[in-house]
């Protein structure tokens, strides 16, 4: 565990040079977006709600996927792996603590926005509520720990890590209601795991499930176990990467 | 005396087909200094990454302190200290964090913390610099600073790739004495392009080219594998006099700024010349290294290319 604290710290105080970045796109931006939704005077108490939680999943899915998982794509590079390899710490711990470390980052505007819907929800059911946002976060990390790993080439990285933040999002009821939606679009969103990661949070605060909860939580566990099982097998046999191209 | 480290048949195939290693075998003993020498392109650093666990050899098998470090990684953290070849840092962290770090990676806490800190900064003349972020530091106070990170983290060895490249004169000498002192405790295995730094801190050398091991003793036993000339370098008070002198022994020799450069066959030769130059017209400098180390490792990398 001391290993793991010292990582986070280290990680912490590697991040310095690039607080003004960290500031922007973790703070600014996400209480702007934030802001804009609360003063917005058409919407109702229930739609502010409906939007906040689709607001805190997309933020944490641009936060792990582009940060998190480009920083496991960038520790595999030959430079970085070599300058780890001077301290007496391993990659898996090394991963471990770099996973929390965006989890602390995430944590703030996570809290403040989920206290703000909690406050204001008339009904919430604890449980399943805490079970569903720890199962995204955990669901989330392990993306984003896979996609660091799968990806050798950072500077194609850089890019695809955007793309796939954007599809993601885009194909998912963040902003928009899936009732609206014709079959066809429903069936193409019901592939997406984000949008069970938001059934899962919403329908403890009283929203409508898209889809059965239990089918959403079965469907995140079964691709958590998938890329658990690769996360694992490639996290321990991290060696220079010979070939990117 | 005890193994630290066995290096037995490696070999490294790279997937573009590439042999960087080819059954490679080396020992390092307990409070030994080895040497890796080599041309570029040989494959010194990928011998040393292979023993770092970084890259996996494609044959062949490395034991540290008895254990297979592939079986066992762990003990590469708890054992090896290592200096990196290319001058890698942390922007955002300073030089006491860097190496404060590797201490906290060992579990160091509190005031041994801050005593041993102190002490590895002290010892590589880093007081100056102890707050200044990475960004700020020169290659030279990187690599410094590296060896620093290597102290702090080694236990029974030190593998450091290149560690006087880039410092000065001054610093290289002290970091040369450092190394030597740390003899007692720890092996160390040195890849070096520096063959001051090999002839004057190894034990034993090993010559890679072309991923193989061509020769290996200790620097003596090397420069004595081969007959060559003698070579030697000098100046004179009176240099018409001397070129009479070398005119009339029918010596070839070479004259640019004062300085004469000639060969001999033997070694009694040219000690012989050197005292009769030196009675007749005074020999006010001189560089002489019979058998030539230099001359000699050349000779073998030329020969080991035919």
């Amino acid at each position: 565990m001391s290993k793991i604290s010292t990582a986070i710290e280290m990680e912490f105080k590697s991040l310095r040079i690039y607080w003004l970045q960290l500031l922007i796109v973790v703070f600014v931006m996400p209480f702007s977006y934030a802001f804009i939704i609360l003063i917005s005077g058409n919407l109702q108490g229930a739609s502010v709600n409906y939007l906040l939680s689709g607001y805190i999943i997309s933020t944490i899915i641009s936060t792990f996927i582009n940060m998190l998982g480009m920083r496991i794509t960038n520790m595999r590079q030959q430079e970085v792996l070599e300058l780890y390899s001077t301290y007496a710490i391993s990659f898996p711990t090394i991963v471990i603590s770099e996973c929390l470390a965006y989890v602390l980052i995430t944590l703030p505007i996570v809290l403040i926005v989920l206290g703000y819907i909690v406050a204001t929800s008339q009904v919430i059911n604890w449980l399943l509520l805490i079970c569903g946002a720890l199962l995204t976060i955990v669901f989330l990390l392990l993306i984003s720990v896979y996609l660091g790993l799968a990806m050798k080439n950072m500077f194609i990285a850089n890019g695809l890590f955007q793309v796939i933040t954007w599809v993601l999002i885009l194909l998912a009821p963040i902003y928009y209601n899936f009732e609206t939606l014709n079959p066809v679009f429903k069936g193409i969103l019901l592939i997406n795991p984000v949008t069970h990661l938001l059934n899962m949070v919403r329908v403890p605060l009283g929203f409508l499930p898209s889809v059965n909860l239990a089918y959403s939580f079965g469907y995140i566990v079964l691709l958590s176990i998938f890329a658990f099982v690769y996360v694992s097998k490639r996290i321990n046999s991290t060696h220079i990467l010979e070939k990117i191209f | 005396m005890d193994k630290v480290l066995d290096v037995v048949n490696v070999t490294k195939i790279y997937p573009n087909g590439k042999k960087a290693n080819a059954g490679i075998n080396l020992e390092v003993y307990k409070g030994e200094i080895i040497g890796l020498i080599g041309p570029n392109g040989a494959g010194k650093t990928t011998l040393l990454r292979q023993i770092l666990g970084l890259l996996k050899p494609t044959e062949g098998s490395i034991t540290l302190l008895g254990k297979d470090i592939v079986k066992d990684p762990s003990i590469i953290k708890q054992e090896v200290g290592f200096e990196p070849q290319y001058p890698l840092y942390f922007p955002s962290l300073t030089v006491e964090e860097s190496i404060g770090f590797a201490l906290k990676f060992k579990g160091y806490k509190g005031e041994p913390l801050s005593k041993k800190l102190s002490q590895i900064i002290e010892l590589l003349n880093l007081g100056k610099v102890r707050n200044y972020y990475g960004y700020q530091l020169s290659p030279g106070l990187i690599k410094l600073q590296l060896l620093g990170v290597a102290l702090a983290q080694s236990g029974s060895i030190l593998v450091l790739d290149e560690p006087t490249s880039m410092i000065d004169i001054i610093n290289k000498n002290h970091i040369w004495q450092v190394l030597a002192d740390f003899k007692a405790e720890k092996s160390l295995l040195i890849a070096s392009h520096d063959m001051n730094e090999v002839k004057r801190l190894c034990d034993r050398i090993y010559l890679i080219v072309d991923g193989k091991v061509i020769a290996e003793g200790s620097p003596e036993q090397i420069s004595g594998l081969l007959k060559l000339p003698c070579k030697f370098s000098f100046s004179t008070s009176d240099s018409d006099q001397t070129e009479k002198l070398l005119t009339q022994k029918q010596l070839e020799y070479a004259l640019e700024n004062g300085i004469f450069d000639l060969s001999v066959v033997e070694l009694s030769l040219g000690i012989d010349l050197i005292k009769e130059i030196n009675d007749q017209t005074g020999i006010t400098y001189i560089h002489f290294e019979a058998p030539s180390f230099d001359e000699t490792i050349m000779k073998l990398v030329e020969n080991s290319h035919e």
